[in-house]
């Protein structure tokens, strides 16, 4: 990756809301971090990127950590809510295998679709080993903030 | 026309949007933060899409989720309201992006009006009267003395990229100015981003009258009448009323022509408003001018007669303007109050769950509430609950009505500024037209600057 690409990448970071971010090629793997609260008088006029500047396929992970629920009935029953507006994808590409079926066991960390905001490819990962037993909803379907997801039961 | 508008708000402005577009027959798509959910709004819109947490920031002014949303709508056109984003030129910008129609003025006009003081500057070389003072931000504290000696003081200092009435200071001589100068300027950079400071002349006993424009595509540009909104606490409007008994008819048609004519010097169309201070000889200076549908649009509407918001709808989709200046003709006389979930005593916000409410109705009466019996008033956003808008024949006629409503006006779960409405209404100053806009800090708050 040249400077001037990881400089970008880094502005779009910078002033995306998203709290961590890494890459990973062949050759590089990257992650940035930043601090959790966004600053305090962030004017809303920053400039925002994501549309010019962002290569189609440029992936960043993230967690859903403040947003999964817990079911009422059963305490190990979890609702993974989006973190975010998106269009939700089970694969990584149209013709790929989706990344997890129902009934699969999930590790911590893994991937568990893509949430599609404005090009950038977002993977959504497991926070805690966990077996999917619901797909909530369809693939290319667009999703709001909050909107469950998965419902995953958690594995000690 | 659109089919489907995308609103980007909140609140009793959100509702009064999505009223005008059914009127219309367009389709609505709100986008709502998680503590929204059970609004007004959110259940009357055909669609709704959570964009956020509670958080403004993380929500309402959420550029890259509202961009998102937008686009998972469909819709064809975004009505920004007030606040927020309505002034954003860069949330402007992801419109035109995302092919979708920004109702309100396009991104060059807002860009270019954003620098306050570079509008006043164009203004006053075009002739349009306004206050004297520094053209542009002083760059330095020997700048600002030389303005301030220049044009005499008191002076005020104001942050070039704010507004809402906040980091504004007054300088009464040059002693205080270096301190005043540093405060003024972290209070901008904190507040705004910014830290540019321009300088005005301070008029002691001010009359803060505006006038409401709207524009087409086509040049055509007209004024929809005045609206006095002296009465202000700590530089927030609190009660607006039209027309201003301040101005005889002279003089009101010589301030409305004025700022139709500068509204045209800078290329203005759909609504908008120029802000300007009267002094006690009916001088009258330009302030500011605010690129969007305001808080007090209904006093307009309810005088001559007009929709603005489909006003606003219909020019931005192309069409001219559905009326010409000479067919506006004022009808009555109008009187806002903001109801504020606020101690009335105290002015602090009093958020909560309504368990009773009856809302003001009858003949020449109007409320804009997006509040319902059993609603949560959030302390994340402003405390406004409602607008309650009164006409009458005479002034007096609408005085006497708007007390009677506002005692018809019961809340209970929540504090609000009612009382504080029937004081003011009821004051000789009020009453005799003598007030100004330090009057309600000075008489009921015991705060003077």
């Amino acid at each position: 990756m040249d400077i001037k690409t990881l400089k970008d990448i880094i502005k779009i970071v910078e002033n995306s809301q998203f709290v961590e971010f890494t890459y990973k090629d062949d050759e590089l793997e990257i992650t940035l971090k930043k601090k959790e609260a966004f600053p305090e008088n962030v004017a809303p006029s920053d400039s925002f990127k994501a549309t010019e500047v962002v290569p189609q396929y440029q992936t960043q992970s993230i967690t859903a950590q403040s947003t999964t629920q817990e079911s009422t009935q059963d305490p190990n029953l979890i609702e993974i809510r989006s973190p975010m507006v998106a269009t939700f994808y089970r694969a990584p590409a149209p013709d790929a295998k989706p990344y997890v079926e129902e009934g699969q066991k999930v590790k911590k960390g893994e991937v568990l679709c893509i949430l599609e905001a404005m090009k950038i490819m977002n993977e959504l990962e497991a926070e805690f080993d966990c077996i999917i037993e619901k797909i909530l909803v369809e693939n290319a379907q667009k999703v709001e903030f909050n909107q469950p997801l998965f419902l995953v039961r958690k594995v000690d | 026309m659109f089919k489907k508008i995308f609103i980007a708000n909140r609140g009793e402005i959100a509702l009064r949007i999505i009223r005008a577009c059914k009127e219309l027959g367009i389709k609505t798509c709100i986008g709502y933060s998680v503590e929204d959910k059970d609004s007004f709004p959110v259940m009357l819109a055909d669609e709704a899409i959570c964009i956020g947490p509670a958080q403004s920031m993380q929500s309402y002014l959420n550029l890259f989720s509202l961009a998102q949303a937008i686009h998972n709508s469909g819709a064809d056109a975004v009505h920004p309201g007030y606040g927020f984003l309505s002034e954003n030129p860069t949330f402007v910008k992801i419109c035109n992006d995302l092919d979708v129609v920004f109702i309100g003025p396009d991104e060059e006009t807002i860009a270019r009006l954003a620098d306050k003081s570079k509008v006043k500057q164009i203004l006053k070389e075009n002739g349009i009267p306004t206050i004297p003072g520094s053209d542009r931000a002083v760059k330095n504290i020997e700048e600002l003395k030389s303005v301030a000696n220049d044009i005499g003081y008191p002076i005020l200092l104001k942050a070039s990229w704010g507004g809402g009435g906040r980091g504004m200071r007054v300088v009464r001589n040059e002693n205080e100015l270096v301190n005043e100068f540093n405060a003024a300027q972290s209070e901008a950079k904190s507040s705004f981003g910014r830290e540019d400071i321009y300088v005005e002349k301070f008029i002691e006993h001010p009359r803060h009258i505006e006038a409401q424009v709207i524009g087409d595509k086509f040049g055509n540009i007209v004024h929809v009448g005045e609206r006095d909104c002296t009465l202000q606490r700590r530089h927030q409007k609190v009660l607006e009323e039209s027309p201003s008994p301040y101005l005889d008819d002279q003089k009101r048609v010589e301030f409305l022509e004025t700022a139709v004519k500068a509204a045209s010097i800078l290329k203005y169309w759909n609504a908008g408003t120029l802000e300007f201070l009267f002094d006690e000889d009916k001088n009258f200076y330009f302030i500011e001018i605010n690129t969007r549908i305001q808080v007090e649009h209904p006093v307009s509407e309810m005088v001559y007669d007009v929709d603005l918001i489909k006003e606003q709808i219909m020019v931005a989709y192309g069409y001219e303007l559905s009326f010409k200046q000479e067919e506006l003709k004022p009808k009555c006389c109008a009187i806002e109050c903001r109801i504020n979930a606020e101690d009335s005593e105290k002015f602090i916000p009093s958020p909560g769950k309504i368990k009773f409410l009856f809302m003001p109705q009858g003949s020449h009466t109007r409320v804009d509430s997006h509040i319902y019996c059993g609603y949560n008033v959030s302390l994340y956003y402003d405390s406004m609950v409602a607008k309650l808008i009164v006409s009458g024949k005479t002034r007096e006629e609408a005085r006497i009505r708007m007390l009677n409503k506002l005692d018809e006006f019961k809340i209970e779960g929540i504090k609000t500024n009612i009382p504080f409405f029937q004081k003011i209404l009821t004051s000789q100053d009020f009453i005799n037209n003598t007030y100004d806009t330090n009057f309600i800090d000075r008489v009921f708050l015991n705060h003077h600057k």
